[in-house]
């Protein structure tokens, strides 16, 4: 079964053919669409969307509102009499596809959240909930003879309290007011959070 | 006192005449603190050589000296670099002078310039550094 996301626009369509497997007109042409307990039914022309594209050729386009398991059925009577069921798959978001993972109960897995702030480089900044710190990586680099020391923090960032990602070289403030900037942004593998390298702003240490 | 630590100390105590400029520390080697408020100073010995040779019992040691600016970077690539350029002019015309005082004997100096901004490599890359060499020739007398 397809899959499809909560906003997406699907085009549900039919054709109707008769024994002689000619394109015809039924008529009357109907589209019931159900998710969960609701029912829609559609009917041609009446109902506004409903498309009659050529002989014997009709569709709809159905913005996804709701997820669950959605089926829908083309119906054609009179000199058509038919039916034509399908379905898929709706999810809740691209960003969480996995329901069961979410801010909602991160701290059953992560006990050590925090709120950062993100400065991004046009300037603006955006309060993040419930991020979480990864142990950080004390590093020693050199330049010419002198030895200097930094960390490189990780953060895991909900995409759901960032749904852009930052950019290379934004600043992520900290409850302390320590910055640090950010060097790598991938997006995780269940597309839920943005895991983020950074490093501490001169100075700041541990 | 060893005459590569009156070098250092003599060092520090000029850049201590910067006005407003930042704290000078001499250590063992060039390298910064956590505790380091920034920017910072390290004046720290580099290489003790010894250079020339001389009749009845005299040689020239040669004393080399690094200097080391390093202050915040943190990826600001415009706004401080004047300051930045500023601080390291002036630490090279007070340093640029044959004479350091309370050195007596020295008879050359030689001012080496590194690059005005180098990132530390790593990434640890939120410092700007910037360093000079001084080397001085102090004449001395051997034992024997």
């Amino acid at each position: 079964m397809a899959t499809y996301y909560v906003g997406d626009t699907v085009r549900l369509a039919v054709a109707f053919r008769n024994p002689a497997n000619a394109l015809v007109d039924p008529s009357s042409v109907t589209l019931s669409i159900s998710i969960g307990n609701s029912t829609t039914v559609l009917v041609y022309p009446a109902s506004a969307g409903m498309t009659r594209t050529s002989t014997g050729n009709y569709s709809y386009n159905l913005t996804l509102t709701t997820p669950g398991e959605l089926t829908y059925t083309w119906a054609g009577t009179g000199a058509v009499a038919a039916n034509r069921t399908g379905g898929f798959d709706v999810l809740s978001a691209r960003t969480s596809p996995a329901s069961f993972w979410s801010p909602a109960n991160d701290h059953l897995v992560f006990d050590s959240l925090e709120t950062l702030v993100l400065t991004r480089l046009d300037g603006s900044s955006q309060t993040l909930l419930r991020c979480l710190r990864l142990p950080a990586n004390l590093q020693i680099g050199e330049a010419g003879a002198m030895r200097a020391y930094g960390t490189q923090t990780d953060w895991n960032i909900w995409i759901q309290e960032c749904p852009t990602a930052p950019e290379i070289n934004a600043k992520l403030t900290d409850a302390y007011g320590k910055n640090y900037r950010i060097d790598e942004v991938v997006q995780s593998v269940v597309l839920n959070m943005w895991e983020i390298k950074s490093t501490a702003d001169a100075g700041v240490g541990l | 006192m060893s005459v590569f630590y009156d070098i250092l100390y003599a060092i520090k105590t000029r850049l201590q005449t910067i006005s407003q400029g930042p704290p000078v520390h001499v250590r063992k080697r060039a390298i910064i603190l956590e505790s380091d408020s920034l920017p910072v100073i390290v004046v720290s010995p580099a290489s003790e050589v010894i250079g020339l040779d001389t009749f009845k019992k005299m040689a020239g040691i040669d004393y080399t000296v690094q200097v080391t600016l390093v202050q915040a970077g943190n990826r600001i690539y415009e706004s401080d670099t004047q300051d930045w350029l500023q601080l390291r002019e002036t630490v090279r015309r007070l340093l640029y002078q044959p004479e350091l005082t309370g050195i007596s004997d020295v008879i050359a100096m030689e001012l080496d310039m590194q690059p005005a901004f180098e990132s530390v490599v790593g990434a640890t890359s939120n410092y700007d550094i910037s360093g000079m060499t001084i080397t001085y020739r102090v004449l001395e007398e051997r034992i024997t």
